[in-house]
């Protein structure tokens, strides 16, 4: 309907906020007070506030220029011109003004229409835009107690204009339209979905990928969200949180964020900002209405190298710019810039250490060759290790191989529950063992030994989605690979079974066309409750129907005969069928132990397989 | 009796022995001289740091420098030799360690490191001495 009239208003919010008329310097005299308040050029003004780019010319700065970039710079010696002045000097408490009708120290007005909600929205101003000369642009219309209708306008001509329309608009049901307009404080809207949404495109618009640069400035003033009856102001609670959410999940990575101009009185939720932009540089935080420098200690963990504070009031009340330069310091040694000027560079003792980490990276594998390589072995021993019977892992181990288990207690746990009772009298613990018999006892050699300590061992059911592998050595004599993760315990009868990490390093050495293991050594703790707590939720890869006791888990064909031999007396063993038929199955899939399961499984689903399949010799 | 060079036995204790003093004297060089840890390495060495691969004792150097300081706390130690045939007659073995670790400004962590250390002969000299050939390090997750 009048979205022709409100594109009328639309200009009005490029006003620079320093262009204050004199209603809006006042402090928290409402509660106004607390919200930013972006004037319009056209707002009747008892003082006859002049337009605004008569007054930028008189000022004689080039600030006209500057406010169109919005840079705002000059603000900190404008900020005792007369404008401000007057404002604080009189005209306080009185609503009535020179307009003639009420004014808001806000700008803001409320507008109610009793009984409006019966009639509908659109009914209601189409109403009012039929009684008002003025155009006007309503704001979070809403209902609330009972039938009132109530939204919000910014403008002072419009309130009046609007306060006029009472009575004078007649509904067909014979009832005269009552409106009620009062000046009011910012209104503080709710953030539901669909703001939180608004909010977030909004803040990608004001974002720019390229510098990484987030420029919340004058944000109150944002025409895409005005243009949808929302305001959100930076300093009320409630919005910032969701703006520093909204960064720490879509762009953590931001370097450079202004909050310039935002009538933010504290930095109180702040807080968290570190958090959530860790890479923070840059920080402007200039016209605004910090009122002490204790204000920065709440955000000292920014790693700040660049901030922006004038036409803050505790800026503007410094004496001693030294004594603001090291406030500043204090809170942030490493800025280089403050307020656009550089800073001659800090003088310390360097002794701090870092306290950053490298970033923790996931597996790593060398290339995509080993990669296939080790993850099928590890698929193929833990498809073994954790099934009822080790025995088959005999085939993965070379003939002088040596393995030994340790345990260690974990220090970073309050108690270390479960205990280690099955491992301990294995554990090969060097600063905890100094006894050689049992030094020795513990070192098993030649892969009967190592298959018969495995054995021993407590059941177990690993975690895969917790496997995380480093490959250290790849040569064509050796590859060696540390493997870590969870597992438990899974022939306890306890319904809580003991839930451990561990980290495991294999070397192995080529053996027919595939790696047999020379030497392993397992570390074995407990798990974090973090870790136990995790752990096994995620659905795990269907295991094979059956362990695979292939020699070499990891072959390219064709296997070497003795393999192939283990590989079809297994799969004739697990699938009923008769070795004829099983090596058929398993040359016809590239001796794929896996594929050769799958395949004989959905055909004897189907009933495909024929009975002389299953035909033994006698 | 001469010792045999080559009697298992022996290897294995010299591999213990060996295991035990370097895991002492790596983790209180890591923590409290750890300009000097890059001469424990090869030149050739590699390390993976948390899944970072560093390749070189150049690298590695400039990596363990711009490390926190930390206090290690050792827990566990395990060694054992490596078949001369694997290594191709280089005299060469296996440790495990396991303990916590508290980076400066970080909180307390358990780590799991496993080193093969090979001999390695210093020119000029007739010295001979344990050097790493690989370092792969990992914190187990809070």
């Amino acid at each position: 309907m009048s979205s022709k009239a409100f594109s009328i208003l639309q200009g009005k919010h490029e006003v620079p906020f320093d262009e204050l008329p004199k209603s809006f310097v006042q402090g928290k005299e409402n509660d106004a007070g607390d919200s930013p308040h972006f004037p319009h050029a056209s707002r009747c003004n008892p003082y006859g506030a002049r337009p605004q780019s008569r007054r930028g010319f008189r000022q004689g700065d080039s600030r006209a220029a500057m406010d169109k970039e919005g840079q705002n710079t000059g603000a900190l010696q404008r900020l005792g011109l007369p404008v401000r002045n007057r404002g604080d000097g009189g005209h306080q408490g009185g609503y009535r003004g020179g307009g003639g009708g009420a004014t808001s120290d806000s700008g803001w007005f409320k507008v109610q229409i009793p009984h409006g909600k019966k009639y509908g929205k659109d009914a209601v101003l189409k109403a009012i835009n039929s009684m008002c000369d003025v155009p006007f642009m309503p704001y979070h219309y809403h209902h609330k107690g009972g039938n009132m209708a109530e939204f919000f306008v910014q403008d002072n001509k419009a309130a009046d204009a609007i306060r006029r329309a009472s009575r004078r608009y007649t509904f067909p049901n014979g009832f005269k339209m009552v409106i009620l307009v009062r000046p009011c404080g910012a209104p503080s809207l709710p953030m539901d979905d669909n703001t939180i949404e608004k909010l977030k495109i909004s803040m990608s618009n004001h974002y720019d990928p390229a510098t990484r640069s987030l420029d919340l400035s004058n944000f109150y003033a944002d025409e895409a969200l005005n243009k949808e009856g929302i305001h959100l102001a930076l300093n009320k609670v409630n919005v910032m949180v969701n703006v520093l959410k909204i960064i720490g999940e879509n762009i953590p990575e931001v370097v450079s964020v202004s909050f310039s101009n935002n009538r933010l009185y504290t930095c109180d939720n702040l807080v968290e900002l570190s958090e959530k932009g860790p890479n923070i540089k840059k920080l402007d935080l200039s016209h605004n209405q910090l009122k002490g420098e204790q204000e920065l200690d709440k955000i000292k963990k920014l790693k700040l190298e660049e901030l922006v504070l004038e036409g803050n009031p505790f800026v503007m009340h410094q004496k001693d710019q030294s004594a603001y330069v090291s406030a500043v310091r204090k809170r942030f040694p490493k800025v280089l810039k403050l307020d656009g000027k550089d800073l001659p560079p800090p003088i310390g003792f360097d002794l701090e250490s870092p306290t950053d980490l490298p970033t923790k990276q996931g597996s790593y594998f060398m290339n995509e060759e080993v990669k296939n390589l080790v993850v099928r072995f590890l698929e193929q021993y833990f498809s073994i290790y954790d099934s009822d019977d080790r025995q088959g892992l005999l085939e993965a181990y070379h003939n002088e191989a040596t393995f030994s288990v340790n345990i260690a207690q974990n220090l970073t746990l309050v108690t270390n529950y479960p205990k280690y009772h099955d491992y301990l009298s294995e554990s090969r613990n060097l600063v905890k063992v100094k006894d050689p018999v049992k030094r020795n006892k513990c070192l098993k050699q030649g892969k009967l030994n190592v298959v018969a300590a495995l054995c021993n061992l407590p059941k177990t059911s690993h975690d895969a989605n917790s496997f995380v592998l480093d490959v250290t050595n790849a040569t064509q004599h050796l590859l060696s690979f540390i493997v870590s993760g969870i597992f438990k315990e899974s022939d306890t009868k306890s319904d809580k079974p003991p839930v451990r990490y561990f980290s495991r390093h294999f070397v192995t050495v080529p053996q027919g066309s595939g790696i047999v293991i020379i030497n392993e050594m397992l570390t074995i703790t407990n798990a974090t409750p973090k870790q136990v707590q995790s752990s096994f939720k995620q659905v795990t890869p269907t295991p094979s129907p059956s362990p695979v006791p292939g020699s070499s888990p990891v072959v390219s064909s064709p296997l070497a005969p003795d393999v192939q031999r283990a590989m079809v007396k297994s799969f004739s063993q697990q699938s009923g069928m008769n070795e004829e038929w099983s090596q058929k199955c398993l040359d016809q899939n590239d001796w794929d132990f896996q594929k050769s399961a799958k395949v004989f499984t959905e055909l004897q689903q189907k009933g495909a397989i024929p009975a002389e399949a299953y035909l033994k010799p006698q | 009796m001469a010792t045999d060079l080559q009697d298992p036995k022996f290897r294995i204790d010299q591999a213990s022995q060996a295991g035990q003093e370097f895991a002492k004297l790596y983790y209180e060089t890591f923590d409290k001289r750890r300009t000097l840890l890059p001469k424990l390495y090869l030149p050739s060495a590699t390390m993976v740091w948390q899944g970072n691969p560093v390749s070189g004792m150049d690298a590695i150097a400039k990596f363990q420098e711009s490390l926190p300081t930390s206090e290690v706390s050792l827990e566990s130690v395990d060694c054992q030799p490596l078949p001369d045939s694997v290594t191709q007659g280089q005299t060469s073995i296996l440790v495990s360690t396991c303990g916590a670790v508290t980076f400066h400004g970080n909180p307390i962590r358990t780590f799991t490191q496993s080193f093969m250390l090979t001999v390695h002969k210093t020119d000029e000299s007739k010295a001979i001495s344990w050097k790493i050939a690989s370092d792969c390090f990992r914190l187990q997750d809070s």
